[in-house]
């Protein structure tokens, strides 16, 4: 099967929509001749226009809240926020616009309103430029949160979002754009809601997503020699959480960690070991329900620091170890 | 008068509707059946009056907090506007949003925002989306003189002029943002001159001239659809505070009086009857008819049941 | 530097010795030659003295263990040192305590135990606090199927993998590993289990024991070998008894069961005589303030013996009730912990089979079993000299002569009997 990169396949995913269907248009800034910050544009505005491919003003509640009221009246925006930091500019037309909508009004609209935004750290954008604040979203009703972290599940996850008719955050990590993966050729796409397993394992199961999947799977070659297969279960979709894969691979393998570069505290973890407490996986425990995550900080500037303030394969391994202490 | 009578008596009618539903409203408040706060246009319904009668159906508003006075000018129903500030399942929102989220798409509104000038983005979109499908057809922004000094309404206004979108902006400029005059909010006291820095028109005029609002939004209508924004400002006064739970201490008697010898409606009563294009009669009859309206809004949404608790989670996601 | 306590080699031909109670607690300060425990070998009681001063950190084996002598039971050392590691090279090192388990019964002291641990010990029908604390003390699921099964041999290990059976399903003597013999053994049941024809009838088959069998072998050999136990038969004329309860299960609300009856009986009849409501403890008796009467049930897997807790308080309706679920749900082996724990008497009830009187066998540490048998009918003489039939309900009631001397055993029979004979007295 072909390689592309994480990157390419949101750029297909977007093209290909925006072929089969007029009523997509992209706003967001510097994503027309320049491409978008991280690329992920690069060729669309030659092929679609500046009718269709917009420029915007840097306003970022203007631009989100334009989305939504094009979303309102018939149109299928997709709206690029370029680093998900800046997701603060707009958090009213976020929280108590978009993903309020549909409800506050009875039912009368529909939000079909994509906000895609590069997310995480790793590449020293420092403390303003670089975190993971998915846990804010998954906490508020009304919007739907994404976080692939292969090509293949990006281009999949991306159509769903796309032709869904609810607003939906999708976080794209940054240092995951230049990541080459199989790609199928065709159309697919991928449900929201379900999580995928991979790397089959029964002694542990480590319950992660984004950029921490790879990190994880290492980590678990890293523990196979020690007699311990651990099962990697990446979410992709957080809200909604695929609440029975969690629950049948915490029940399976009776030792769970939860690993996240979003900080620790208050993080979507804390949510994914509560379901599984309150499920029949608990009767199933051998140990504690942990998490290795992100530190409870800001990002630094400085390349080491910044590398140890969020879970590399060592400390996941290690953390696997002392689940049998 | 160049205005048709039908138009006269559709003005005069609808002002008159929303100044019989929001003293009824208010009363009803004090009654005890209006949950939360409400928020009353009493001495303002000119500018929601005015303007909506001027557009067509397929033009797009989106409201205030307070701007009753605009959906009754764009249409909406009496019977389900009263019911949705009881809270009932026959509301336009269902109960979900009350007196300050009414909503209804198939009048063209996009519904009223609770947050100042959270509104006026999404109404940027829905130009945009207007002007992107080539609909002939314009979306009107309304928000008050506070919503002014949001950011939400800078980046909006910037955005419509730098795209040329068929969109009006409406500021209905009722002197206070709750209990803030206009002089402690802004060192500018025309606000129509905001406009200069977006690059658009902007016009300035009497709130409380229901005649010249009317006029004035037909052509300002042709001229944003070609030639782009347009900032409105329509000076008024707000009779009662910003909402039940104000006490008004912030502003006094004698002001409140002065306006009141300019109410909207005494003003266009007395022109209709000065010109002699309506008798007394008549226009009682109008008045005896909002009247009946707003009873039988009133009844109907005290005969509406309340929605099921069971539906609560309904319509937070498409399934 | 930790200095270990150890079960003592207190004589010549000692092996293993029984902690009876600790004295001190984790974290109590102890001087060298103050008493810490009271252990009993086959022959003599005696306390165990300190040999150091310090803080007692850590206790590796509880009240109630047989532990080999020489065998590490506690450590002594500073305040907040942690006991040395136990040096295995498996992945079990020394555990850090788990979240402690929701206690149960009041008179059991909550163990820490992961929560599939105690799945586990419910599903074998095994109380978890008779299970040995590990290093640090908490129980993890794989020292609950240790206790189960030791680690089979590499030779079995390899046999009963290339066979598709799991080796910590094979049965053999409790604290042994799996011999190359198990696997044979479960290899060849399950082939008679699939094909009983391929059996071969003439030659010897073992058939090894399910887990609460082969620790059901252990008490029983236990307590019969160490109570000096003397079983009274009586005959009781249940007659009205059993017009009873067809009257009561003829209302068609409630369904009691003659044993229902005799536990009830038998719960008042404690209550009159606490002496056989009570436990041995070295020279003196503990009355027990509860009746909580222990109801044998036969299981696919061996005898299991659910407590009714509170028997004395409980109406016939509820105590019929609850002994149903508990003998149901004994059969279906979803007990919980505690439900087999907190016993204070037991009943036995073979009458089904047509057994008369037998000799039960007590339950320590009880010190006393009722047995009841099927009721029979007898030709007596009623009042008018004519003969009549009665219904009579063969008591058989083992006790333990150190506890109650043959007049106390004799009031309790007589009591239990006395109820039956008068069953509206039963129900006050």
């Amino acid at each position: 099967m072909r390689e592309i990169t994480y990157a390419e396949a949101i750029r297909e995913a977007l093209s290909e929509e925006m072929r089969k269907n007029d009523s997509v248009v992209f706003l967001g800034e510097d994503i027309g001749v320049y491409g978008g910050a991280f690329g992920v544009s690069k060729g669309m505005f030659a092929e679609f226009g500046p009718e269709r491919i917009r420029d915007t003003p840097m306003s970022e509640g203007a631009i989100v809240g334009c989305g939504l009221g094009a979303a309102m009246t018939g149109l299928r925006p997709v709206v690029e926020i370029m680093f998900s930091d800046f997701v603060t500019v707009a958090m009213d037309q976020i929280v108590n616009q978009a993903a309020k909508a549909r409800y506050q009004y009875g039912g009368q609209f529909k939000v079909p309103l994509v906000i895609r935004a590069p997310s995480g750290s790793g590449t020293g954008a420092a403390e303003q430029h670089s975190q993971s604040l998915e846990a804010w979203f998954v906490h508020t009703p009304g919007i739907r949160v994404i976080a692939p972290s292969t090509p293949r599940d990006a281009k999949g996850l991306l159509k769903t979002a796309m032709r869904g008719d609810d607003p939906v955050l999708f976080l794209e990590q940054k240092l995951l754009y230049r990541m080459k993966g199989e790609v199928p050729e065709g159309e697919y796409t991928i449900p929201f809601g379900r999580a995928e397993i991979r790397r089959e394992g029964k002694d542990v199961s480590l319950i992660t997503y984004g950029r921490m999947v790879a990190r994880c799977l290492e980590a678990a070659e890293e523990v196979k020699a020690e007699g311990i297969e651990a099962e990697v279960l990446d979410l992709r979709s957080l809200a909604p959480l695929d609440r029975h894969s969690i629950i049948s691979s915490a029940k399976k393998c009776g030792r769970v960690l939860i690993v996240h570069e979003a900080c620790l505290t208050g993080g979507v973890g804390g949510e994914i070991a509560a379901i599984i407490a309150d499920s029949e996986a608990f009767f199933y425990l051998d140990a504690p329900i942990r998490r290795c995550c992100g530190s409870d900080s800001p990002i630094p500037y400085n390349r080491t620091l910044e590398a140890s303030v969020v879970p590399e394969a060592g400390t996941i391994a290690e953390a696997i170890r002392r689940l049998y202490e | 008068m160049r205005i048709p009578k039908e138009k006269l008596a559709e003005l005069y009618l609808k002002m008159v509707q929303t100044r019989r539903f929001e003293e009824t409203a208010a009363r009803l408040f004090t009654e005890g059946k209006v949950h939360g706060t409400a928020h009353f246009c009493i001495g303002e319904e000119a500018t929601g009056v005015g303007v909506c009668c001027a557009l067509a159906k397929e033009d797009l508003i989106g409201q205030t907090h307070r701007g009753h006075n605009q959906a009754i000018g764009k249409g909406m129903s009496l019977d389900r506007m009263m019911a949705e500030f009881l809270g009932k399942e026959s509301g336009y929102c269902h109960g979900r949003g009350g007196c300050m989220h009414i909503a209804d798409s198939g009048s063209g509104s996009l519904g009223a925002n609770g947050i100042v000038a959270g509104g006026i983005p999404i109404a940027v979109g829905a130009a945009f989306s207007q002007k992107y499908r080539g609909v002939d057809a314009i979306t009107v922004s309304f928000f008050g003189d506070g919503a002014t000094n949001e950011g939400a309404f800078h980046e909006a206004l910037n955005l419509a002029a730098v795209w040329k979108l068929p969109i009006l902006f409406v500021c209905t400029n009722n002197q206070y943002a709750m209990s803030t005059p206009l002089k402690a909010q802004t060192a500018i006291t025309d606000l129509s001159q905001r406009a200069i820095s977006y690059g658009i028109r902007g016009l300035a005029m009497d709130g409380n001239d229901i005649v010249a609002i009317y006029e004035t939004t037909l052509e300002a209508k042709e001229y944003v659809k070609r030639q782009g924004p347009m900032l409105l400002v329509l000076n008024t006064y707000r009779y009662m505070g910003h909402s039940k739970s104000d006490p008004q201490n912030y502003r006094t008697k004698e002001e409140v009086e002065a306006w009141k010898q300019r109410d909207p409606i005494h003003l266009f009563r007395n022109m209709l009857l000065k010109k002699g294009l309506f008798p007394a009669a008549e226009l009682d009859a109008f008045d005896e008819e909002a009247a009946h309206a707003v009873a039988h809004a009133v009844e109907f949404a005290e005969a509406s049941p309340e929605p099921r608790v069971e539906d609560a989670l309904r319509d937070i996601y498409s399934e | 530097m930790a200095t270990k306590v150890i079960m003592p080699k207190a004589g010549m031909a000692m092996e293993e010795g029984l902690i009876v109670s600790w004295l001190k607690k984790p974290g109590d300060p102890v001087k060298r030659g103050e008493p810490i425990a009271e252990i009993e070998t086959d022959k003599v009681a005696m306390e165990l003295e300190a040999e150091e001063s310090g803080i007692l950190i850590a206790i590796l084996r509880g009240a109630g263990e047989h532990v080999a002598v020489t065998e590490t039971i506690a450590w002594i050392g500073e305040a907040g040192e942690e006991p040395p590691a136990s040096g295995t090279t498996s992945r079990h090192a020394p555990a850090t305590p788990a979240v402690p388990a929701t206690p149960a019964v009041p008179a059991t002291p909550a163990v820490p135990a992961t929560p599939a641990a105690r799945r586990l010990a419910a599903e074998a029908g095994i109380a978890i606090d008779t299970l040995p604390l590990p290093r640090g003390g908490a129980i993890h699921a794989e020292d609950v199927r240790k206790h189960i099964r030791k680690d089979a041999s590499p030779l079995a290990s390899r046999l009963a993998e290339a066979a598709g059976i799991d080796p910590s399903t094979l049965a053999g003597a409790v604290g042994q590993r799996a011999r190359k013999s198990d696997v044979q053994a479960a290899i060849d049941a399950r082939r008679i289990a699939e094909d009983p024809a391929s059996g071969q009838p003439t030659e010897d088959r073992r058939v090894p024991f399910s887990a609460i069998q082969r620790i059901s072998a252990e008490r029983l050999s236990r307590s019969s070998s160490e109570i000096p136990s003397v079983t009274i038969f009586a005959m009781a004329d249940a007659t009205e008894l059993l017009e009873a309860r067809e009257a009561i299960n003829a209302a068609g609300t409630h369904r009691i069961s003659v044993n229902d009856l005799a536990v009830m009986a038998c719960a008042k009849a404690l209550v009159a005589n606490p002496r056989a409501n009570s436990i041995l403890d070295g020279d003196g008796l503990v009355l027990k303030g509860r009746v909580n009467i222990g109801i044998a049930v036969a299981t696919e897997a061996g005898l299991l013996v659910p407590t009714l807790k509170d028997a004395d308080k409980l109406s016939l309706a509820d105590l019929s009730r609850r002994s149903k679920d508990l003998a149901d749900r004994a059969r279906a082996r979803r007990l919980r912990p505690e439900e087999l724990e907190g016993g204070t008497f037991t009943v036995s009830n073979i009458g089904m089979y047509g057994v008369s009187h037998f000799t039960p066998i007590i339950n320590q540490p009880q010190v006393g079993i009722l047995g009841v048998g099927g009721a029979e009918d007898r030709l007596a003489l009623g009042a008018a000299g004519t003969p009549v039939v009665r219904k009579i309900l063969p008591l058989s009631f083992t006790f333990d002569h150190r506890a109650l001397d043959g007049i106390e055993a004799s009031a309790f029979v007589k009591s239990v009997k006395d109820l039956i004979e008068r069953p509206l007295l039963i129900l006050i």
